[in-house]
């Protein structure tokens, strides 16, 4: 916990212990059975939460990432697709959603979330069919996909 | 009248469906896995691993289930009573003769997460020895799961036109006096 | 070589001979016979030879007729000599091609010896294969070796689905220890034998489950 008052940023804050203590365990009134009262149990607790929250801040964007891939790939397989097959080809159309709102997308506005995995799947036929050879844009055509691809 | 068509909607959305899924000639394995994302509920768009929000599976006819391989004879089931000298293992053929419900049983509970949740997730895991459901389940259901293998058919399930619309890939000498 | 072509021409004159039994006295002989009069009736689509059986009062007669074979269509490749290399079908069938395999076996289930079906040892072998995997996984349900007349069962044992099934069911011992997490005993599923056939997928063949 990083303290922005200037006060905060004094070591010694004055003679008086009580409120020194004071402003510890207002930090651990709600940890439970004695560490939330008594100082020299309080202070370790603490301690320990700070260091837990300082990780959990960014365990939390891990976590969350891995929550709108679950989320995305439960869309996508009701359009009977796969997720890495749905955000290759969403990159490769040059869509430049991230996946909290692919996520909320596909919660709040499935039929938004369709058209997409329908534009995806499009581009994938269409790269496996210039994989295969017989998918080519006729000659003097000159295409968006000849340009990024 | 909005609000009572938000409330209708927010019901849909976490009421809990109920799969059906045919275990015959299936490994058991690939059954666990349907049944698993469909308890956890993974296979929608609002999952949250708290929100509890799976669905019912029902598991019929686990007593035909496949194994590949010799894994009827080679898998074992370890458990402890908690006794000394009470480590038990018995094969996979064993524990399905004395319980058919029990391989796809421990095949799901594997493979759900080891949380608080893993129990209510298991009650709502419906097994069954046969294709005969009680009708209170079987007015729930709303949807069958297609099997994961396809099951090859056996040489007396083809027609009479199948077989000669193959061609003989090998014509015996005439002198061959055939078995 | 000169000994056997002797040898079947005698059985080609010996199966043209008309054998003309008594009932009462030759019983032994017409019951030999009747099995496998219900198996040639059984392969006439393979065309080779029919038993014909009539019976006129006390005498059975048993006459061997050699059976007009259709023209089968040509194969695309009929200089070979295997008759999976004259169809190109290398690598391309497996326990579940049921109607290919029964080509290759006797009524009851083996396999027949490859100086006559012409198969070269490979794919003999793999095609014996595939035939002990379609026997385990219950394909073949009608080619099973003929009991005796006074077979009695003696208890029916549970029938356990399967399927590539390498090892016969009886050869096999429990993994009673698995070994540690990072080097586990793994269970063999499938033959390595068959681990070149075509996959029409994204994911290997995976033998070791």
């Amino acid at each position: 916990m990083v303290f922005l008052t200037l006060s905060c940023l004094v070591r010694s804050r004055g003679p008086d212990r009580h409120w020194k203590v004071q402003e510890l365990l207002k930090h651990a009134r709600h940890f439970r059975g004695r560490k939330n009262r008594c100082y020299s149990l309080a202070v370790r607790a603490v301690r320990r939460a700070f260091v837990y929250a300082t990780k959990g801040r960014i365990l939390k964007k891990r976590n969350m990432r891995t929550l709108w891939i679950s989320r995305i790939a439960a869309a996508t397989r009701e359009h009977n697709m796969k997720y890495p097959a749905l955000i290759h080809n969403l990159g490769k159309t040059s869509v430049q959603l991230n996946r909290r709102i692919l996520s909320e997308l596909a919660i709040t506005e499935p039929r938004t979330f369709l058209s997409l995995a329908k534009l995806a799947q499009a581009r994938r036929e269409e790269g496996f069919r210039a994989a295969l050879g017989d998918g080519q844009e006729p000659a003097g055509v000159f295409s968006r996909a000849m340009v990024t691809h | 009248m909005a609000n009572f068509s938000r409330t209708a909607q927010q019901w849909a959305t976490f009421s809990r469906s109920w799969f059906l899924i045919d275990a015959k000639m299936q490994p058991p394995g690939k059954i666990a896995t349907m049944c698993s994302v469909r308890l956890q509920g993974k296979h929608k768009p609002i999952y949250h691993a708290l929100s509890d929000c799976g669905d019912h599976v029902v598991v019929m006819n686990t007593r035909h289930i496949a194994f590949s391989g010799n894994k009827w004879e080679q898998k074992v089931y370890s458990s402890h009573t908690g006794y000394p000298g009470g480590f038990k293992q018995v094969t996979a053929a064993q524990l399905h003769l004395k319980d058919p419900k029990a391989i796809v049983k421990l095949a799901v509970y594997g493979m759900l997460p080891r949380n608080l949740l893993r129990h209510n997730m298991m009650q709502r895991l419906h097994i069954f020895t046969e294709d005969e459901l009680p009708e209170d389940i079987l007015a729930n259901l709303t949807e069958e799961l297609p099997q994961p293998r396809v099951v090859p058919r056996t040489l007396s399930q083809y027609t009479q036109e199948e077989k000669d619309a193959f061609p003989r890939l090998w014509t015996p000498p005439t002198d061959y006096k055939m078995k | 070589m000169a000994a056997r072509c002797v040898l079947g021409s005698i059985r080609t004159s010996f199966s043209e001979i008309r054998q003309v039994v008594n009932v009462g006295s030759f019983s032994y002989l017409t019951r030999a016979c009747i099995p496998q009069l219900s198996f040639f009736g059984n392969t006439q689509c393979r065309g080779i030879r029919q038993v014909v059986e009539k019976q006129e009062g006390k005498t059975i007669t048993i006459e061997g007729h050699t059976v007009d074979v259709a023209a089968a269509p040509e194969p695309p490749n009929p200089a070979a000599k295997c008759p999976i290399y004259r169809w190109n079908l290398q690598n391309k069938y497996d326990y579940t091609d049921v109607l290919l395999l029964s080509q290759f076996i006797r009524s009851d289930g083996g396999m027949l010896p490859k100086r006559i079906t012409g198969l070269c040892p490979e794919e003999h072998h793999k095609v014996e294969i595939c035939v002990k995997m379609a026997h385990r996984a219950g394909l073949l349900p009608d080619h099973k070796p003929k009991l005796p007349e006074d077979h009695v069962p003696r208890k029916p044992k549970p029938q356990l689905n399967r399927y590539l099934t390498r090892w016969s069911i009886g050869s096999v011992k429990p993994f009673v220890r698995t070994g540690l997490k990072w080097c586990k005993r793994r269970m063999p599923v499938g033959d390595p034998a068959l681990k070149n056939n075509v996959q029409y997928g994204v994911r290997p063949v995976y033998l070791k489950h």
